[in-house]
């Protein structure tokens, strides 16, 4: 961490991990290589995991924005909870190989990927699913 | 008398020599025109062992930072530079061994000790990253974060990897969390590792050894961390020479970090503590 010339900080929306990620951006920036040589600053940017949207949007957790005004760091992606990460970790592969197989997880780290080379990608899965048709017809 | 002279030659390669005997003009011109000669037809290293072979107390030092710059392949010349210069006995015992001439008489003759340690911070220099941002053609290290443990570092940076790598990229991820590795895992590359960060550090195996290439995206390989050592075998020195490795092989180095703060905070002690000793 020391010698990076980019960060990635990863955070879950809970105040814990959000607090523990400040401090550890407040640490990259002053006790980093580049800032003691006094080059051009580290490049952090913030990856949000286990994003729910629904609980976010029912006041359970922090929210995107919450996060966002709390660190004060580009958001480079924001990962939805998903079970199939578990089971990834288990076989040995990583999430990304799951992007196009239906998985929202395996999407949204794709995106993070062509957001940190440049891309302008918009955000995805951010925002509750709306409920299908046939949910709305027959409750849940 | 103190004759410093820098030559801006054909391959850029700065020697800075300094000559602590009086020296009359000719042989000044004679040892000039030898090494412009030398830097200029056959490159600094033979121009460096010309001038060992002269045997004129002279003490070299190469200016490593243009040196690296405009070098085409430059993991093969620092190691060259490494067994030519960073010897500091052989020099050492050169330049007290070495018959005087007549003409040159050595009032305040270097200690061998003066000579060594020069020699010492010159080796130390060969495995130090460029600042920041100074060459183009190293990759970029990017540190995957977090304060809190168990907020998926260690699945971002596997994904993230394989992401970039796929992208036509070359990339290295590096798991740090020394003693409790967990990238091989979410790579599915748990058997394969045979050699692993400390034992690169450790220069126990070379950087290829331990490099596990993925079976299914070329250009990423992974370099595993030790189980059974912890994060006290990491220093400074050798990390920066690792990565200063990985960084002219890749395009991209992510660096799985572990949790927590303390292990960062040690090694930018360490690294004061180091800087305050070369002072």
């Amino acid at each position: 961490m020391y010698f990076a010339d980019d960060a990635v900080v990863v955070t879950n929306p809970e105040l814990s991990s959000c607090r523990d990620a400040d401090k550890m951006i407040g640490f990259i920036s002053s006790r980093s290589r580049r800032a003691e040589l006094g080059a051009k600053p580290v490049e952090m940017s913030l990856l949000i995991t286990r994003y729910d949207a629904d609980r976010a949007e029912l006041g359970e957790s922090l929210s995107i924005t919450d996060i966002q005004e709390l660190l004060g760091l580009d958001l480079v992606g924001v990962i939805p909870e998903s079970k199939s990460i578990l089971t990834c970790t288990n076989n040995g592969t990583p999430v990304i190989t799951l992007e196009g197989k239906g998985d929202n997880a395996g999407g949204a780290y794709s995106d993070m990927v062509d957001r940190f080379l440049g891309a302008d990608t918009p955000m995805r899965y951010v925002t509750p699913e709306e409920p299908s048709f046939f949910k709305r017809l027959f409750g849940k | 008398m103190h004759v410093i002279w820098g030559s801006d030659s054909v391959c850029d390669f700065r020697f800075k020599f300094k000559f602590t005997t009086a020296l009359d003009n000719k042989m000044l011109q004679s040892i000039r025109t030898t090494a412009g000669r030398s830097a200029g037809a056959y490159g600094p290293q033979l121009a460096a062992q010309r001038f060992k072979s002269t045997k004129s107390k002279c003490e070299l030092e190469s200016l490593n930072g243009t040196s690296l710059k405009n070098n085409p392949n430059p993991c093969r010349k620092t190691a060259k530079k490494h067994t030519i210069i960073t010897n500091p006995k052989a020099q050492a015992t050169t330049i007290s061994a070495v018959p005087t001439t007549p003409k040159t008489t050595i009032p305040h003759a270097p200690a061998p000790s003066a000579a060594s340690m020069q020699a010492a911070h010159t080796a130390n220099t060969a495995h130090k990253l460029p600042p920041p941002d100074s060459d183009p053609t190293m990759g970029r290290i990017v540190a995957i974060t977090s304060g809190k443990g168990g907020v998926g570092k260690t699945t971002s940076a596997a994904s993230f990897a394989m992401g970039i790598a796929s992208k036509s990229n070359t990339v290295c991820v590096v798991d740090f969390d020394i003693g409790l590795r967990n990238l091989d895992i979410h790579l599915g590359a748990e058997r394969r590792v045979v050699f692993d960060f400390i034992n690169v550090l450790n220069e126990e195996c070379s950087l290829q050894q331990a490099l596990i290439k993925d079976k299914r995206v070329e250009g990423l390989s992974m370099l595993a961390a030790s189980q059974t050592k912890d994060k006290d075998s990491l220093t400074v020195e050798g990390v920066e020479r690792v990565l200063n490795e990985l960084c002219k092989k890749f395009d991209y180095v992510i660096l799985d970090s572990p949790a927590g703060i303390e292990s960062g905070a040690k090694v930018s002690e360490r690294l004061s503590m180091v800087s305050s000793l070369k002072n």
